[in-house]
């Protein structure tokens, strides 16, 4: 069974339409980044996920079941949490979590003691929750999901809130998770830790999905450039020019940029540039961070590559 | 069984929480501070107009039921909905809804255990009441008879038993008014909100029953049931009474003899019950448009109900 299978969904508020049309698919395994700007609809669509809110249209599935018409009984090996975590203030972190296991059946107390462990929270468990950071509530929410022994994790932003080294853990920590065979469905406006951590993301605009699939294939999807810097440009564009394989401009200070189909074509041209007698003074690749293409898909804005 | 969970979970959270404290110590406070002043003021003449009133320092069995009056047209709705106002719309405010729904537990379960966590409250302050006027006016007053207000004189021990009774029967119209703030902090999420309204609810009935000419319409009115134990120390019927509530005795209206059970049970599981579809189609989160309500239901799973009361059929 696929952990996530969304088709057509679609959610309005009113005049807004919050979710646009989305597909999903989230196959075992995966850590999925679901990235975007906020306000893209990105939380509505993790509701949804987690039968807090009907579609309007469209079908969700999580391991062949509807959390939509089945409730409850249909998030059996699903957890998470959108927003930020919301626990009893009044409770302490260890409580609210006994309180969780008991709406799922009951959960042992060394369970309790394991997931605690698990994002670095025992010493602080007993304290009332009141008293709780941001990102020990945000740690608390993840040992509150992973309570669970979920097979798929539904994460809304989990790094808000927490510092460098936290972010840092958390990382590691769903890592891990990955590495166990959990499947995490992460959402983020934070680019860089998708780039780290997720092997597949959907990158969401004004609640429509934007691009879907692997890293590398967006990348790819933008291609790779190169620049070089020569003693003469105006040669070197028509050596460029007479390259099979490459396809070049001009830019200001005499420097030239250029794609190349392939290894082959980006050597053949190098070694025609010398053979013309063109000195290359510099050569760089430019390859485009995901930040890059995320600001290109979601706001048309023309990208900075990065060297 | 997961309600049973639910159930005692709330109960955990209601003993963690101050709201509570705040209202049992208001019930404790309001009988001790009757049992005080009536102790040190001797001089002060008795709230004689109120049944048993004028048994008051003949008896401390008499006190307790004389609480009951004097609580009807403000103090227990007040601390009612204090707690049963509460119970959903907190959640809202901490933003738990969402915590519990995505759990394994249904909806269906989450407001029969807090329904019910809200009628133990109720009860619990009815017990604190009690018990403290009873606890204080015995040591006051001492435990003899009681002239009931037909003029009969019953056995303290008796008369004991009728105490216990009379708040037995005033707990279901306050669990009326318990399952109607429950029902506001679900529709409309807001603690202040469930408060006033209870409040307005239970003067609202108060104000009609005082109009003129409703005639024995009144005896279907909620302060009709409020004042139903007063038939344990009316003409000597208590005991009728006892019987018509187990169900062996006739019991109409017509013979004083309230039929308080019935009516407050099918005041109460409309008002309960009809909380359960508003909260299964509502979204539970808040903070973006998508508080806005959704189009439909999603879950048919069987409603939270509150009290059931059982009582023979008025004839």
């Amino acid at each position: 069974m696929v952990p996530v299978e969304v088709r057509g969904l679609v959610k309005r508020y009113g005049r807004v339409l919050a979710v646009d049309d989305v597909d999903l698919t989230v196959e075992r395994g995966d850590v999925y980044g679901y990235l975007g700007p906020n306000g893209a609809g990105k939380t509505t669509t993790l509701r949804i996920l987690l039968g807090l809110i009907r579609p309007d249209a469209g079908s969700v599935r999580l391991f062949g079941r509807d959390p939509v018409g089945e409730g409850a009984r249909a998030l059996d090996d699903v957890a998470g949490f959108v927003e930020e975590p919301a626990f009893y203030p009044y409770l302490s972190g260890r409580q609210n979590l006994e309180l969780l296991g008991t709406l799922d059946g009951g959960s042992p107390a060394v369970r309790i003691d394991e997931v605690l462990e698990l994002v670095g929270l025992p010493d602080r468990a007993r304290d009332r929750l009141g008293g709780y950071s941001q990102g020990m509530r945000q740690r608390l929410g993840i040992a509150a999901s992973l309570l669970r022994a979920p097979q798929l994790l539904i994460l809304d932003e989990p790094a808000n809130g927490l510092d460098p080294a936290g972010i840092r853990d958390m990382r590691a920590l769903i890592s891990g998770l990955a590495r166990e065979g959990i499947t995490v469905l992460y959402s983020s406006h934070l680019l860089g830790e998708v780039e780290e951590v997720c092997n597949r993301v959907a990158i969401v605009d004004h609640g429509r999905i934007v691009f879907e699939g692997r890293l590398d294939d967006l990348r790819q999807s933008f291609g790779e450039h190169h620049r070089v810097e020569t003693g003469d440009p105006e040669r070197a564009l028509a050596v460029a020019r007479a390259s099979p394989g490459v396809g070049a401009e001009r830019l200001e200070g005499g420097i030239l940029r250029f794609e190349a189909e392939s290894g082959d074509a980006l050597d053949a041209f190098t070694v025609a540039l010398g053979a013309a007698g063109v000195g290359i003074r510099s050569l760089t690749t430019e390859r485009a961070t995901l930040e890059d293409l995320f600001f290109r898909l979601t706001e048309g804005e023309p990208a900075e590559a990065a060297a | 069984m997961k309600t049973a969970g639910v159930y005692r979970w709330e109960l955990r959270k209601l003993a963690a929480q101050k709201r509570t404290y705040a209202g049992l110590g208001a019930a404790a406070i309001y009988a001790l501070a009757f049992v005080i002043v009536l102790t040190v003021k001797t001089h002060n003449s008795l709230p004689s107009d109120v049944p048993l009133g004028s048994q008051i320092r003949h008896s401390g069995l008499a006190l307790p039921p004389v609480l009951l009056v004097f609580a009807s047209i403000f103090g227990a709705p007040l601390v009612t909905a204090l707690v049963a106002g509460d119970i959903v719309a907190s959640e809202d405010n901490h933003r738990t809804l969402k915590t519990i729904f995505t759990r394994s537990t249904g909806r269906g379960s989450i407001y029969a255990g807090k329904a019910l966590a809200a009628a133990s409250y109720v009860a619990a302050v009815l017990a604190v009441t009690g018990g403290v006027s009873l606890v204080g006016a015995l040591l006051s007053w001492g435990f003899h008879p009681v002239r009931t207000t037909g003029g009969a004189t019953v056995a303290a021990g008796h008369a004991l038993g009728l105490v216990v009774a009379a708040y037995a029967v005033y707990l279901l119209p306050v669990l009326v008014i318990a399952s109607f703030a429950f029902f506001l902090s679900t529709v409309t999420r807001n603690s202040a909100a469930a408060l006033v309204g209870a409040l307005l609810f239970a003067l609202g009935f108060q104000l009609i029953a005082a109009l003129p000419g409703i005639g024995s319409v009144k005896h279907y009115l909620l302060p009709a049931q409020f004042n139903a134990w007063e038939s344990l120390f009316g003409r000597g019927d208590g005991d009728a009474l006892l019987r018509g509530l187990r169900g062996r005795a006739r019991c109409t209206p017509a013979s004083r003899c309230s039929p308080a059970g019935c009516i407050s049970a099918a005041a109460t599981s409309p008002a309960t019950s009809s909380a359960w579809p508003r909260s299964a189609r509502t979204d539970p989160g808040r903070g973006d448009p998508s508080r806005a309500s959704t189009s439909r239901r999603w879950s048919r799973t069987p409603q939270a109900t509150g009290s059931r009361a059982r009582c023979p059929r008025p004839r």
